[in-house]
């Protein structure tokens, strides 16, 4: 008798194996159809921060929330302290050096990613520059809270997330004066779709 | 939101434990002669993690150093009592199924068994073993990124061959086949969508000396 039931116990654990999980619900990624993501060769992607306020800090914490998405290290980044060699850029007017304001998002900030030039190869030619700027009317507080988030939807761009997502709980939603980003960390979705692009075949090539 | 690994050990940890030892039926007069047995080795592991994101891949450790010590108290005719004190570590790494492998950081795994073991003919020996597993990732990161949901349970054999004329001084020489198997699975998985553990499949083939301990 117990011995059969020594046996049902070791089958037990060689049953049911597990089936990958779905990824629906993902937003669009591409450029007019071409693909980009850090290759694995190029980790971790070196990111400058203009020492400006709190922006190191920012970009510090948007590097981080994009690389504790992934289970497999598909995407890792670093902060380095010379320009001249850094894959991300970020500059921007001022970053005010205040704990962010814990309430109602506001539209206290802007930001833009320039996406360089592919020479005849389909290689970005130059580093990716991220620009942050302030807008006028809103308390230090306030606007470090909208640097916040915005350091990391900027930063999702540079990632290869080269389109904006139609749901407003995305840190990649494409913010709007009416409703500014409002996700403090890129949700599920984000996360999915990032994990989808990492796993999709570019057709760009990171700059020299 | 439960600990995965707790699950396992309070759940079907505790009544594989009981249903393995119950099976095993040893002998229970212990004797005061007890033996330790270091070994080192190689360990190879199966696929902890499968999962398709535009395409399928894999993530397992690579071949890892295995360094292990068990004492031995025997019991009665050829029945000895056992008990494994194991560490293994290497690299885990992403196969994909283009054939690129990528490094996700160190990983070390100690485990914890106790069994019984019989003395076979010709010097070989039979064992069966059950304990506790746990994973030691050197960075919360990727799948260990919300730490290793505890202790797993795992069970297991092993096949040692020590020939009798395998002698250095006080040490008999020997080498062990181990095999044992656990249910792999992280809280960071449970997040991703994964709703139970892989089946993971380890065997080392080590060496191993042996000795009494009056």
């Amino acid at each position: 008798m117990r011995r059969p039931l020594a046996v049902a116990a070791l089958l037990a654990i060689g049953c049911s194996e597990p089936t990958p999980p779905a990824r629906t619900g993902t937003y669009g990624f591409d450029a007019s159809g071409d693909v980009f993501h850090w290759p694995t060769e190029r980790l971790p992607v070196r990111f400058y921060a203009q020492p400006r306020g709190n922006l190191p800090r920012l970009v510090q914490h948007a590097i981080d929330n994009w690389a504790d998405l992934f289970l497999y290290g598909e995407f890792t980044g670093t902060l380095v302290a010379d320009s001249s060699g850094a894959d991300v850029i970020v500059a921007a007017d001022s970053a005010p050096d205040v704990p962010p304001d814990p309430g109602a998002p506001v539209y206290a900030c802007s930001g833009a990613t320039s996406v360089p030039s592919t020479d005849a190869g389909n290689r970005f030619t130059e580093p990716f520059h991220i620009r942050l700027a302030i807008l006028p009317g809103f308390t230090p507080a306030q606007v470090g809270a909208c640097l916040r988030r915005t350091a990391i939807h900027e930063a999702g761009h540079a990632l290869g997330l080269f389109q904006h997502s139609p749901d407003p709980a995305d840190i990649m939603w494409g913010p709007s004066g009416a409703t500014p980003i409002t996700a403090d960390r890129p949700s599920d979705q984000d996360r999915r779709t990032a994990e989808v692009l990492y796993h999709t075949t570019p057709t760009l090539l990171p700059p020299p | 939101m439960s600990v995965s690994g707790r699950h396992w050990v309070d759940g079907w940890t505790v009544s594989t434990v009981v249903t393995l030892l119950l099976s095993a039926q040893p002998p229970t007069r212990l004797s005061a002669q007890v033996s330790v047995q270091p070994s080192i080795g190689l360990r190879y592991t199966s696929t902890l993690v499968h999962d398709s994101i535009v395409a399928p891949f894999d993530v397992r450790p690579a071949l890892a150093p295995a360094i292990a010590l068990t004492v031995t108290a025997p019991l009665e005719q050829r029945w000895s009592a056992q008990a494994s004190l194991d560490f293994a570590t290497s690299t885990l790494e992403r196969h994909d199924a283009a054939g690129a492998t990528t490094g996700l950081g160190r990983v070390s795994t100690i485990a914890l068994t106790v069994g019984v073991r019989r003395q076979l003919p010709t010097g070989l020996a039979a064992g069966a073993n059950i304990g506790g597993l746990k994973y030691l990732p050197a960075q919360e990161a990727g799948i260990f990124r919300t730490g290793t949901g505890g202790v797993l349970a795992v069970g297991g054999v092993t096949l040692s061959y020590t020939p009798a004329s395998a002698i250095a001084g006080r040490w008999r020489l020997g080498v062990e086949a181990h095999y044992d198997v656990h249910r792999f699975i992280t809280p960071a998985l449970r997040t991703e969508g994964f709703t139970s553990g892989r089946v993971v499949h380890r065997v080392a083939l080590m060496l191993q000396a042996g000795r009494k301990v009056p």
